[in-house]
């Protein structure tokens, strides 16, 4: 560092240096935008709270606790000048008069300063606030921001409190301001602008159509898809409007995505000239830093080409304008075989799931390995699957105290020692029974964590900050073997939509799925639509090629598929003719509930629901006057064999804008299962309502009785009292035959 | 041809048999959804059975389905016990709950094996009948009938000599041997009057075994029939079972039940004498029986006919053990010998009198039977069927009930007093499961049993016993060598009720402990210290256990033994002749050794004090006793035998203990078990039993 930078350094750091006055502690307003119709465009302010960056709750830190991370995104278009990080914290009473740890901050690895000393007596300190700037060159665009307990420099040997003492808030923010940069338009670059992964918050996406033909449709839908397979889990938001304005001033500002046929497009001067189905990005007319996605063609037909060509890559990508001349459509994919799933014909090597260079860790660490399964797994009453753990690592001579932990969703598995080895490197192996209870349908997370202990007396090790002959490393020809794990699932069940997107992923490309719009969509329901078909993708991460989407009236033609059908009651008859009607309102709709008679449930024909979920919790929550914004449900196709019908009806047009918002956040997954899931303003009440079944997938015919049995019990006792029956009819023959025989002539 | 028919029809029914056995199994491991789904599953099953035992009563088929369903709610039990509930690899268990875990699972796995045992032990009943003899006695075999006796007072042999002499067997052919271990004059001059052989050792190893092994080698009958020196043989005694060795010739021995006609102490301590069946009579009223179908029949000791051939192929009676004679028929059995069990009461003899030697003599039997499970294991030792394998392993298993019973009293306590987990499932789910399997296990036993144990008296048996029986029967695992021999006291008079409180300690002590987990219950109840229904399921097992022990208690008060003889009740006509040749007629009430009851019109002419001559009359012979007036009132006079000769004593024992239908009607007598009455039945006595014992340590305190 220069003399003259480290002067700026200090001035910048006189200048913004926190100041603990809780005052301040709000989160700042966004700028007004200033009146320069373009120059307001330029700038950019964005705050973001602890929990947007994925703290849930309130994290307390003790002394011994590890690192605390948080990491926040920038697309390369934007350039941050300005930056602080606030942090809210409180800490937590306490008796002991032991030094207490010290908190500091860093981004990117360099520290922004410490937390202030409490306020107040130990007994009762008051939360309180301390500002950070952030140096905007140390922004970049994948930021780490880290909290860790670091020692006194002073006096690193003291002994230090180990109890929790502090509680970070997840109300704390960054904000962050600056420029955003003017990009030449080139196809080569997208995803971006609209996607940039590593962005932190949630991405809007804006769908211009032109009209709401079944061609269109399906070309947005193919595109929204395509976005699914390139965000990787970010956090997505649909709007889309049909209808073009004839002033391009009139447009909306920020990315946009066009998807028309030019007897649609009114006479815009940014628009090229069409020559077939046709790609463009073109920087939008009301904003200099925003662009608009061009999904062109002739026809509706031709622009649906041109959506298949983005989505298949197959565009010249090398200017701002691609003509899609003629698309070669792969080979269909086979069942679960969806590029992010586990492919569980055979054991899988990490080193596919993982990067090799992310499974080493040097000194305690842990190695997270994420992956996802097919959602048709039958888990039901096996224990185990083999983890084949070949791993290496060097710890101190005479250290026998590490160890390798291995967690499946945060579930503890196995503990295996790491005694100190010779030197040189010695792979061991291990094979690990892994819990199949502790596995979810879909995403699942590996955690291998190498726990080293330094073996340094502590008046020493106090000193060290870390020690690098401390390594570990997992092999790539480690591997989870899966195979023993029949595919089976009884369906409809709903908790594979959320997870997996189950059975419309089962042919990744949506071969077998068709969506069922009403004859002219809303906003509502193509938001719905538009961010579906991007989660079924993000799910597989194959973009949907094969979707067909098709009205009530055009039903003939996709009798055969899995059928998903948006709208509302008004807007779509389908969804009265094949759904529950619900919400029960009249005696009609209400004879297609099955309530479970008394009949039924003495006798047990099947394993009923529990009573909180079963169809008469289903008619008390609706008896109750509650207002949903719409119901899910999943109900067996009566037009084929083997396939279901998803219905997604919202109580109006409005209702289902607020639906996608509630059903497509993950935090709300879980409240998603049997076959009526009802959504209200915040939260999604499931529901398990008798009603046919149907299976996929093939069980070993030992397993296929047990859970034939396990969910008739009726059954099991049929079969038991014949059994006897047989039996002791049997032995009342033969047993009086004995007595003779044993009693001579 | 016929034979060869029948042996397939066998077979193809066995295949089926067999081949129903895996799916049966397989139903076992189905898993319940919840504990709600089993509750159902478990109660259906009852139901069904309670419909069957009502509808069909007494049909065989009937009580082998219920057997069925038993066995198969307890395997799904045990399945799920064993893979569910042990705690393994549940982090929510400690290290230290592990041994109480396994050790509750080990009490119930053996209980689980007993009931299996005993639910094919008697499966099917022989209930086989007496065989005739030849018309002509000249073809009837010679018998040699031996008294052992070491001990005992004169006054308890003579009427079972008496009632040898009065077998109905030609003369010539029957030779009868009073083995006196004991040596004594008086008993070979008792003899010598009777006219009958006296035997006595000039030493005295290996007990009753050494003392009928030396006139085993000293006589040379072709059979052998053995007589403890208290069981008085029927006339008809060796009519009924020669018969069945004649026509069997590979037969070794014929086994007749020990009848008692005197209260067991249970039947006098509670005052139920004749109102529930004898401690015994499960045995010899049903496992028997059921032993002999599977040619598992077991040697008592006494009341029993012997093939001299078949004891010299395996050099007399077993010595190594002190049940020498379960250990002979063991033997014998492994020699390819077969056995019959004759459920006919062919002789009677005295209960024995104090719950104390109650207990003596089955820790002599626990001990015998645990030493010939390590000495000549019946799982592996060769020679044996399949079948009486698992008949001998049952009567050999079933002694070991101590510690179990024991882990059961005290299971509860550990949660309730420490918190101890001692099993790793919801309370909801173990009652779901358990409850069902006790249910019907009640109501197949009580349908098995029925007249012979009714329910829940099981468990007041083995709990008074668990205590002392415990550490017998581990040293006999332990070491089968160690130990000594102590002959069973028959005879007693209880002056005075007392409350045994030696006898009874172990079981104060076990009462006061669930006392107290009943406090430490119900403070965790209202404190709310730990899960609701895991203290509400452990308190109900603590006041099961209190109920049992109160019962046990109830049984330690022993009550008065005022009669030195019991009487037994005997109607038959009689008449007595006066000095003044007035005869009154009537009809016995009950008979005893000391004297007779009559019922009879006009005893007031009768006076206190006056000597008669009493003539009881039997089939077609009048039989006359001198006798004299102890007691009168309006309805019945009692008399007193004055002193009788030796024949006359004999014809008293032919009237009071040798007709041959002496004791089958009694036994007949015997109520049928009805559950709820049975459990009411025992919390009364639970009630009378916990009454005293607070009384008893008071009035202790009071007198310190």
């Amino acid at each position: 560092m220069t003399p003259f930078r480290f002067s700026v350094l200090l001035l910048l750091v006189g200048l913004f240096f926190s100041n603990p006055d809780p005052s301040l502690a709000t989160p700042p307003e966004s700028p007004a935008v200033a009146s320069p119709p373009f120059e307001a465009y330029r700038q950019f302010a964005k705050s973001f709270t602890f929990s947007e960056l994925g703290w849930r709750r309130a994290v307390e830190i003790s002394g011994t606790s590890m690192d605390r991370s948080a990491f926040f995104g920038f697309p390369p278009s934007q350039m941050v000048e300005q930056g602080q990080v606030t942090v809210r914290f409180s800490y937590l009473p306490r008796k002991t008069s032991v030094r207490m740890p010290r908190l500091e901050l860093d981004i990117n690895e360099t520290s922004l300063g410490t937390l202030p000393l409490p306020l107040g007596p130990p007994e009762h300190p008051t939360p309180q606030s301390a500002t950070f700037r952030i140096p905007p060159y140390l922004v970049t665009t994948l930021n780490s921001l880290r909290i860790r307990v670091a020692k006194d420099p002073n006096h690193p040997c003291d002994r230090i409190y180990t109890g929790p003492f502090i509680r970070i808030d997840p109300g704390s923010w960054v904000s962050l301001s600056g420029i955003r940069i003017h990009f030449p338009n080139r196809l080569s670059d997208l995803p971006l602008p609209f996607l940039y992964h590593a962005m932190t918050g949630t991405r809007t996406l804006t769908f211009l159509l032109g009209h709401t033909d079944i061609p269109l449709l399906e070309a947005a839908g193919i595109t929204a898809s395509w976005i699914g397979v390139k965000s990787e889990s970010t956090p997505l938001k649909f709007q889309a409007t049909a209808g073009l304005p004839n002033d391009p001033g009139s447009l909306p500002t920020g990315n946009l995505i066009l998807v028309a046929a030019t007897p649609q497009l009114p006479p815009w001067p940014f628009i090229p000239p069409v020559n077939g189905p046709t790609l463009a990005l073109v920087d939008n007319p009301d904003d200099p830093y925003g662009k608009i996605l061009l999904i062109l063609g002739r026809n509706s037909g031709e622009v649906r080409t041109a959506a298949l060509g983005l989505s298949l890559g197959q565009f010249d990508a090398s200017g701002s304008l691609a003509t899609v001349s003629s698309i070669i459509l792969p080979a269909s994919r086979g069942k679960n075989e969806a590029p992010r799933w586990i492919d569980t014909r055979k054991p899988v090597r990490l080193d596919t799931l993982v990067d090799k260079d992310r499974l080493k860790v040097s000194g305690t660490g842990s190695l997270p390995v994420r992956f996802s399964l097919p959602s048709d797994l039958f888990v039901w009453h096996q224990s185990s699957f083999p983890l084949a753990l070949h791993y290496r690592y060097a710890t101190l001579p005479g250290e026998e105290r590490s160890r390798l932990d291995l967690l499946l969703n945060k579930q503890f598995q196995d503990s295996i020692p790491l005694p100190s080895t010779p030197p040189g490197a010695s792979d061991q192996f291990r094979s690990i029974p892994v819990s199949l209870k502790d596995l979810t349908p879909f995403r699942n997370v590996l955690r291998i964590n190498f726990n080293f202990q330094s073996g340094i007396p502590g008046i020493l090790s106090c000193t060290a900050n870390h020690n690098p002959r401390l390594q570990g490393t997992i092999l790539g020809n480690s591997s989870l073997d899966l195979t023993a794990i029949p595919h089976y699932v009884r369906l409809p069940n709903l908790r594979l939509v959320p997870n997996g997107g189950y059975p419309f992923t089962r042919y990744p490309d949506l071969r077998g799925t068709a969506v069922v719009l009403p004859e002219s969509p809303g906003e509502g329901d193509l938001r719905i639509f538009l961010h579906l078909m991007a989660f079924l993708s993000e799910e597989t991460g194959s973009p949907g090629i094969y979707l067909s989407v098709t009205t009530a009236d055009h039903l003939s033609a996709f009798r055969d598929r899995n059928l998903i059908l948006i709208g509302t009651y008004d807007t779509n008859p389908l969804l009265i003719r094949y759904g529950k009607a619900l919400p029960l309102d009249t005696p009609e709709s209400r004879s297609r509930i099955r309530l479970e008679s008394r009949l039924e449930s003495l006798f047990r024909w099947s394993n009923p629901p529990p009573h909180a979920y079963g169809p008469e919790a289903l008619a008390a929550y609706f008896k109750e006057d509650r207002n949903p914004l719409g119901v899910m449900e999943e109900d067996v196709s009566p037009l084929a064999p083997r396939k279901v019908i998803l219905s997604l009806g919202g109580v109006s047009e409005a209702s289902l804008l607020s639906m996608d918002r509630v059903l497509f956040d993950p935090r709300h997954f879980s409240d998603i299962f049997g076959q009526v899931s009802v959504v209200g303003a915040d939260r999604i009440h499931s529901f398990l309502v008798p009603g046919d079944r149907f299976s996929l997938g093939h069980l070993p015919i030992l397993t296929a009785l047990r859970f034939w049995f396990y969910s008739h019990p009726l059954g099991t006792l049929a079969a038991l009292l014949l059994l006897s029956a047989l039996l002791a009819s049997i032995l009342s023959g033969i047993l009086p035959a004995l007595a003779h025989r044993r009693q001579g002539p | 041809m016929a034979s060869k028919e029948s042996g397939s029809f066998f077979s193809w029914k066995i295949v089926l048999l067999l081949a129903g056995i895996p799916p049966f199994l397989f139903l076992m491991t189905i898993p319940a959804k919840d504990w709600t789904t089993q509750l159902w599953l478990g109660g259906s099953l009852l139901l069904i059975a309670l419909l069957m035992r009502a509808l069909f009563p007494g049909r065989r088929w009937v009580l082998i389905t219920m057997i069925f369903i038993s066995l198969y709610l307890t395997g799904r039990y045990g399945w799920w016990r064993a893979t569910q509930t042990l705690g393994i690899g549940d982090p929510r268990i400690h290290g230290y709950e592990y041994p109480f875990i396994f050790l509750l699972f080990g009490a119930e796995l053996f209980s689980w094996t007993v009931t299996v045992l005993g639910y094919f032990q008697s499966l099917s009943p022989l209930q086989r009948k007496a065989e005739p003899l030849p018309e002509e006695t000249e073809l009837w075999p010679h018998v040699d009938v031996f008294i052992t006796t070491y001990n005992e007072p004169l006054s308890i042999v003579r009427p079972t000599v008496l009632g040898a002499l009065n077998l109905d067997w030609p003369p010539e052919k029957l030779k009868i041997y009073l083995l006196d271990d004991g040596n004594r004059p008086a008993f070979r001059d008792f003899a010598n009057a009777a006219g009958i052989e006296y035997l006595a050792r000039p030493e005295r190893r290996h007990a009753k075994a050494g003392n009928l092994n030396y006139a085993f080698s000293r006589t040379s009958g072709k059979y052998i029939a053995v007589f403890d020196c208290d069981h008085i043989p029927t006339r008809s005694f060796l009519q009924t079972t020669v018969g069945i060795l004649e026509k069997q010739p590979r037969y070794s021995f014929v086994q007749t039940p020990h009848h008692f006609y005197s209260p067991d102490p249970y039947e006098r301590n509670l005052d139920v004498f004749h109102e529930i069946p004898n401690e015994g009579s499960l045995f010899y009223g049903v496992v028997q029986d059921g032993n002999d179908f599977w040619d598992a029949t077991t040697f008592c000791g006494s009341c029993a006919v012997l093939r001299r051939t078949s004891l010299e192929e395996i050099g007399g009676i077993a010595v190594d053990t002190v049940t020498e004679d379960a250990h002979t028929s063991l033997r014998l059995h492994k020699k390819g010998w077969q056995s019959a069990y004759l459920n006919l009461p062919q002789a009677a003899g005295l209960a024995t009198t104090t719950l104390s030697a109650h207990i003596r003599q089955r820790v002599r039997w626990a001990r015998g039977m645990i030493q010939i499970f390590r000495i000549d294991n019946p799982l592996f030792t060769p020679g044996l069927t399949l079948f009486q394998r698992l008949c001998y392993l049952n009567g050999m298993m079933h002694f070991l009930f101590s510690l179990p019973r024991i882990i059961f009293l005290l299971a509860p306590l550990a949660y309730l007093y420490f918190g101890i987990k001692i099993f790793d499932a919801d309370a909801y789910s173990i009652a779901a499961y358990a409850l069902p399997v006790l249910a019907v296990a009640l109501l197949t036993n009580s349908t098995i049993q029925g007249a012979h144990r009714h329910s829940f008296w099981n468990e007041v048996y083995e709990t008074t016993l668990a205590p002392y029986i415990l550490l017998p029967t581990v040293v006999a695992l332990l070491n089968p060598k160690a130990g000594i021999f102590n002959v069973t006291s028959k005879e007693g008079v209880i002056r005075e009720d007392f409350f045994d409180t030696r006898i009874a300690r172990p079981f104060i002590v076990f009462w006061l402990l669930n006392l107290g987990g009943l406090v430490a219950g119900i403070y965790r109840y209202t404190r709310g210290l730990g899960e609701i229904p895991t203290i509400v399921l452990t308190l109900v097992w603590v006041i099961h256990n209190m109920i049992v022990l109160g019962a046990t208690l109830a049984v330690g008060w022993e009550t008065t033994q005022r009669r030195n003889r019991p009487r037994i009740p005997l109607t038959l006509p009689a008449r007595i002749m006066g000095p003044g040749q007035k005869i009154l007629s009537g009809e016995t009430e009950d008979v005893s050794d000391l004297g007779v009851r009559l019922r009879i019109g006009q005893g007031d002419s009768l006076l206190l004090g006056e000597r008669l001559l009493l003539q009881i009359a039997l089939y077609d012979t009048v039989y006359e006793f001198p006798c004299e007036v102890v007691g009168l009132d309006e309805f019945s006079v009692r008399l007193n035998f004055l002193p009788l000769t030796l024949a006359e004593e004999r014809n008293l024992v032919l009237i009071l203990y040798g007709r041959a239908d002496a004791w089958a009607m009694i036994r007949s007598q015997n109520r049928r078990d009805r559950i709820m009455a049975s459990l009411g039945q025992i919390m009364k006595f639970a009630a009378f039993g916990q009454i005293r014992l607070l009384r008893a340590l008071f009035r202790e305190r009071q007198a310190q």
